[in-house]
């Protein structure tokens, strides 16, 4: 009986929402339906793509939106990883002084060595992303991510070498102070928070965008470090 | 008004710096967290009666992200403020029992900093931005004790805060979806313009049940009582002080206020939760014996007086009554936000004291504690008749006011309990004197001492608060504090005219360059 009545009763609340999301409007045939709604076709996504190039010199427009136009999210996101890392540390500090380590298995010769060649590969791989993020596809949230995954090899392939916890907290907070920094200057040089102070070059040049590139060197030295900090974070444990 | 954004700027870089200081040297830490609170402190006084738009990177507002300074968000901004400056004061001596305390600080400052960004903000997305870097560092500083119980909180509270996110990011997502912007002020041009069709009012359902989440009004309470106790007790008059606020009650009646314009469903809609979580709360409070838990619980009651107050202001509004009486509901809940936020804070301070002195948080472990902490038990004296509403302390006016309000617009069923329920809370807060301040020590408890000097002067600043704060109702001081709060909510087209006058003003031949052939 419960059964049928908790069924019954996600029916109706399940009719409610998809009648409710009848009137909301999706895809193309949203995107018409919206802009009858809203009357005065404004679409910002568009204005993005077409200003862009010329506001930022920016290749990626994406990256454009990113850090500034909308920079000041991409703070706010930046902060939360941040935020993540650090409360994972908080949590696992106190944990962490009493529990005996485990004994991990050692790896092969062959694993180890592979590892070992495969590191600055990755590292290559993990800054090209992050120093091209505003010219092609990519930028420093994954450029970041692989440089984490190039450490993350390190730690599962050479278990005797460990992260410097110190050194990867440094490169955290300093990127991150970074960040705040140019946009500070912003606000210094231009009066405004975030402004893009810097001569924006040619498009397409590795130097273009002004602050653009910077910020995102920062970003993916600061999600890198974070990254791996988790890691070694969640790695303590074994030895 | 050009120095607004250090307002989040100072706590992000200071939380940065914060992990980099030498873990030897905990004083280090303590001294940078105190001068940056009290930086901020003298950053939002500084920008009292100011307001404007600030356009982030030099974008104008639809295409940038704005922040919108008003008598709204400055009166949030300055309690913030000063709330968060006592607290870390408080900080210095009591988190000495607890290691990491650059990281304590540092999650403390970036708490503070999603703070400030939510309550500035002018924009949907990046109101979502804040309130998640408020929301996860409270998260990770309700486990900062590392116990079982704290673990268990906390999750909890994560789980039901992202449920609350995952609202009103949902919301954001179909508001942009229908309307193609996430300004908040050109969102309410549009709806003005377009009217609300379902899928609108899905999100703005979605909206009151994320906010609500996050502010605990009751259907939606069921976390607090767990993660305000387990975090330290500095932490606890955080959340339950302005946190919950500024990214719950606030944001709502931003977003309720100023982009959809309130409407007589929705103001009954508050009316009602309101009274539901002043009325359940108390109840459940009066039969708690673990102080913090007590006082948690009065949280939620409390928070319902100040929706009460806003959602017979709003029903005024929208059934185009007397906007004195309208003004009024606004007063009354504005007013015993911020005065909730000096006496729950202090209690919270107190019963930190409490429990630094005796080690436990049990008031039949307590007893004739006013002898040997007199100044504790002074602090919590006044804050407790000040949380019942005993005259001339502020709780008293602010209460006055809301059901004032009440009668005035005819809702005499809500008067009524609202009268009712601050006699339940007078009669809690005089259990909590009775078992922790009077009477016979309790049987095995040994004598304490009082607690050191930097816990003191903190509480005894909110005790003189809650005395002094009664004033600020006289005609000069509610000139320049409240009355401006009062107004944004009143006048819709005034805060949409104030953002969107910058946008055509920074963006010269705007209608050209927005207007985009189809394809």
């Amino acid at each position: 009986m419960r059964k049928q009545i908790s069924l019954l009763l996600l029916l109706i609340v399940a009719a409610g929402f998809a009648l409710c999301l009848a009137g909301a409007p999706f895809g193309a045939e949203g995107a018409r339906e919206s802009r009858r709604l809203v009357k005065d076709n404004v679409n910002y996504g568009r204005r993005y793509v077409s200003k862009g190039l010329d506001e930022n010199r920016c290749a990626n427009i994406v990256t454009s939106v990113v850090l500034n136009y909308r920079g000041f999210d991409t703070l706010g996101e930046v902060t939360i990883l941040f935020i993540a890392a650090l409360g994972l540390g908080a949590v696992l500090y106190g944990r962490r002084a009493g529990a005996s380590p485990d004994e991990a298995q050692r790896p092969s010769l062959i694993l180890s060595t592979g590892c070992r060649l495969l590191f600055p590969l990755i590292m290559l791989v993990g800054i090209y992303i992050f120093i091209h993020g505003h010219l092609s596809p990519g930028g420093g949230f994954q450029g970041g991510a692989v440089i984490a995954s190039g450490f993350l090899l390190i730690c599962l392939g050479c278990r005797k070498k460990k992260l410097n916890s110190v050194a990867l907290g440094a490169a955290e907070s300093l990127s991150g102070l970074a960040f705040v920094l140019l946009a500070l200057i912003g606000l210094a040089v231009g009066g405004s928070f975030l402004l893009n102070f810097l001569p924006t070059g040619k498009v397409y040049a590795l130097f273009s965008g002004g602050i653009i590139p910077l910020i995102y060197i920062a970003i993916g030295v600061k999600v890198g470090s974070e990254l791996s900090g988790i890691i070694d974070n969640l790695s303590g444990e074994v030895r | 008004m050009k120095l607004l954004p250090l307002m989040i700027a100072i706590p992000l870089s200071v939380a940065f710096i914060l992990p980099l200081l030498p873990k030897k040297r905990p004083r280090m830490a303590d001294c940078l967290a105190v001068l940056a609170t009290l930086a901020l402190l003298a950053l939002a006084a500084m920008l009292i009666g100011q307001s404007g738009v600030y356009a982030l990177g030099g974008w104008r507002p639809p295409v940038g992200i704005v922040l919108v300074l008003d008598g709204l968000s400055w009166l949030v901004l300055i309690t913030v403020a000063l709330v968060s400056f006592l607290v870390t004061v408080f900080s210095a001596r009591y988190m000495e029992q607890y290691t990491a305390r650059g990281r304590y600080y540092a999650l403390f400052m970036l708490m503070v900093a999603g703070m400030n960004g939510a309550v500035l903000t002018g924009d949907m997305f990046n109101l979502y931005v804040f309130i998640e870097v408020a929301a996860v560092a409270s998260y990770a500083l309700v486990a900062f004790g590392c116990h079982e119980e704290e673990l268990e909180a906390s999750f909890k509270y994560a789980v039901l805060g992202s449920i609350a996110s995952s609202f009103i990011l949902l919301g954001i997502a179909l508001m942009y979806c229908l309307f193609g912007t996430v300004n908040m002020a050109h969102l309410g041009q549009k709806v003005s313009a377009s009217g609300l069709n379902r899928a609108a009012i899905f999100s703005l359902v979605l909206f009151i049940a994320g906010f609500g989440l996050k502010a605990a009004l009751v259907p939606f309470h069921a976390w607090l009582p767990d993660a305000h106790p387990s975090a330290p007790a500095p932490i606890s008059a955080m959340l339950s002080g302005v946190l919950i606020k500024a990214i719950g009650v606030y944001a709502l009646i931003r977003v309720l206020f100023n982009v959809f314009g309130v409407t007589a469903q929705v103001a009954t809609a508050l009316m009602v939760l309101g009274t539901i979580s002043m009325v359940v709360a108390i109840l459940m409070a009066l039969i708690q014996w673990d102080l913090k838990r007590l006082l948690a619980y009065s949280s939620i009651s409390q928070i319902g007086y100040v929706m009460l107050g806003f959602g017979v202001g709003g029903a005024v509004l929208a059934a185009g009554g007397s906007p004195v009486i309208a003004a009024l509901g606004f007063l009354g809940a504005l007013f015993h936000l911020v005065n909730h936020a000096v006496f729950k804070s202090l209690l919270f301070l107190s019963s930190g004291a409490l429990e630094y002195a005796t080690g436990t948080r049990q008031l039949k472990e307590m007893g004739g504690l006013g002898k040997e902490m007199p100044v504790t038990a002074g602090a919590s004296l006044v804050a407790s008749l000040a949380i019942g509403g005993v005259p001339p302390l502020n709780g008293f006016f602010s209460k006055l006011i809301i059901i004032l309000a009440c009668v005035s617009s005819g809702h005499y069923g809500f008067a009524l309990a609202a009268v009712l329920v601050s006699i339940f809370t007078l009669a809690v807060y005089m259990k909590v004197q009775k078992y922790a301040f009077l009477g016979k020590p309790a049987e095995g408890r040994k004598s304490v001492h009082e607690v050191p000097a930097a816990m003191r002067i903190p509480m005894t600043l909110l005790a003189v608060l809650c005395l002094g704060m009664s004033l600020m109702l006289l005609p000069g001081p509610k000139k320049r504090v409240l009355d401006p709060a009062v107004q944004v909510l009143m006048d819709r087209d005034a805060y949409i005219q104030s953002v969107m006058g910058v946008a055509s003003a920074l963006g010269a031949g705007q209608e050209t360059d927005m207007k985009i052939a189809e394809n």
